[in-house]
């Protein structure tokens, strides 16, 4: 019963939803970006990048765990649920009583993915070095896991625009806010490493594509269902709002910033200035706050909240991520000593 | 700026000022318009070395 409370027409299992969601878009983009870097390094074959890269992917189960411990809480905190709704403020309602039944069904699928994910940890206690070597599989397996829940909840019985509509929806985040997460995570993880840096740095144009294809994605599958969604609410005109920061503040980071940012790092390049890093910084934070309020105000069907009040709470996010950010700086482990190399 | 970074932030803006149209007329050409930018600079971006 306690899960049908609201508040600003907001329900707590929503919440849960979009925890659920959010744990499934960590494992599925820390999967992808693990799979990439670590099987990369096994076409490269230069030895030194070949360690970094490998210890780049390593520091990725670090968000992989994150997101398994998000879903699996949710899952669990879960009685019923809907299917994501849409994005960008435009609402398609979905059916209580399959988002139940689809709940119900997917319960052997989480055991076989548990199963799965236990003998990966196993493996890793046990014969670390065997993983380490085979890592790549173990991100490409959970990848596709991901992928399976996200479509498996997304899924409506038939082919239809609709269906599209949910599964386009339900995947973009993996490639959208997942990698923004991860890319913020890289940046921070490398900020005190030079050798870190000269190789995390030529990695951002690449995620930077993959996040506005995403974001194409989303577009493509909301013009699918726009008639019939449409609703001119302060939560479409907010959603709207914050998509157009994104989309500027995504092309800062993706151009000048990122050039800035590639050049500091070429032998004989200047030190990029530290009023350059914080603006990248800035822009990461703003970046990340855009991406999750988009994907967590979507999962409110009956929000009762005013523009200026969702303004206002986006804008408390982006103070409270700037905080987190400079903690999370503070807490940076020690690297080890083969990528020492401050600059 | 890269012609793929121009479009995009056309498309942005455009998308903004979209708003305050829709929200008194109710027309939605502009915001269309910045979707169609957005397609755009995303396909130069992606295929921009």
């Amino acid at each position: 019963m306690f899960l049908t409370n609201s508040m600003f027409g907001i329900e707590l299992s929503e919440l849960f939803l979009f925890a659920r969601q959010l744990g499934l878009v960590l494992i599925g983009a820390a999967s992808l970006w693990g799979f990439v870097l670590t099987r990369w390094t096994r076409h490269r074959s230069f030895e030194k990048d070949c360690l970094v890269y490998d210890w780049i992917g390593a520091k990725l189960l670090l968000p992989f765990f994150m997101g398994v411990a998000a879903t699996l809480l949710s899952w669990v905190l879960l009685t019923s649920f809907n299917l994501a709704k849409a994005h960008e403020g435009i609402i398609l309602a979905s059916s209580q009583n399959l988002a139940t039944q689809q709940g119900e069904a997917a319960g052997p699928f989480l055991f076989i993915w548990l199963l799965v994910l236990f003998f990966g940890l196993l493996l890793k206690k046990m014969r670390p070095a065997s993983f380490s070597q085979n890592m790549e599989w173990f991100y490409g397996v959970h990848f596709l896991f991901a992928l399976f829940f996200m479509s498996f909840f997304a899924w409506t019985g038939e082919w239809n625009k609709e269906q599209l509509f949910y599964l386009g929806h339900s995947i973009h985040s993996i490639f959208t806010l997942g990698t923004v997460l991860i890319l913020d995570f890289l940046f921070i993880t490398s900020k005190f490493s030079a050798i870190l840096k000269q190789h995390v740095y030529p990695l951002f144009p690449t995620l930077s594509k993959v996040i506005l294809v995403g974001l194409g994605i989303d577009f493509i599958s909301v013009a699918l269902v726009f008639n019939e969604a449409i609703q001119l609410t302060p939560k479409f005109f907010f959603m709207q709002t914050i998509i157009g920061i994104l989309i500027i503040n995504g092309v800062l980071l993706a151009g000048p910033l990122s050039r800035r940012m590639l050049h500091s790092q070429k032998e004989g390049g200047k030190r990029i200035s530290l009023s350059w890093e914080k603006i990248g910084g800035i822009a990461g934070i703003i970046s990340v706050a855009s991406w999750s309020t988009v994907t967590l105000v979507d999962f409110f069907a009956n929000l009762t909240l005013t523009y200026i009040q969702l303004l206002v709470f986006y804008l408390v996010l982006v103070l409270v991520l700037y905080l987190g950010h400079t903690l999370m700086e503070r807490f940076q482990e020690k690297v080890p000593a083969f990528l020492e190399h401050n600059r | 700026m890269k012609h793929s970074e121009v479009f995009l932030v056309i498309a942005g803006l455009a998308l903004l000022l979209s708003l305050p149209i829709i929200a008194h007329a109710g027309g939605f050409s502009i915001w269309v318009v910045a979707k169609v930018f957005y397609g755009v600079g995303v396909i130069f971006f992606v295929f921009n070395k």
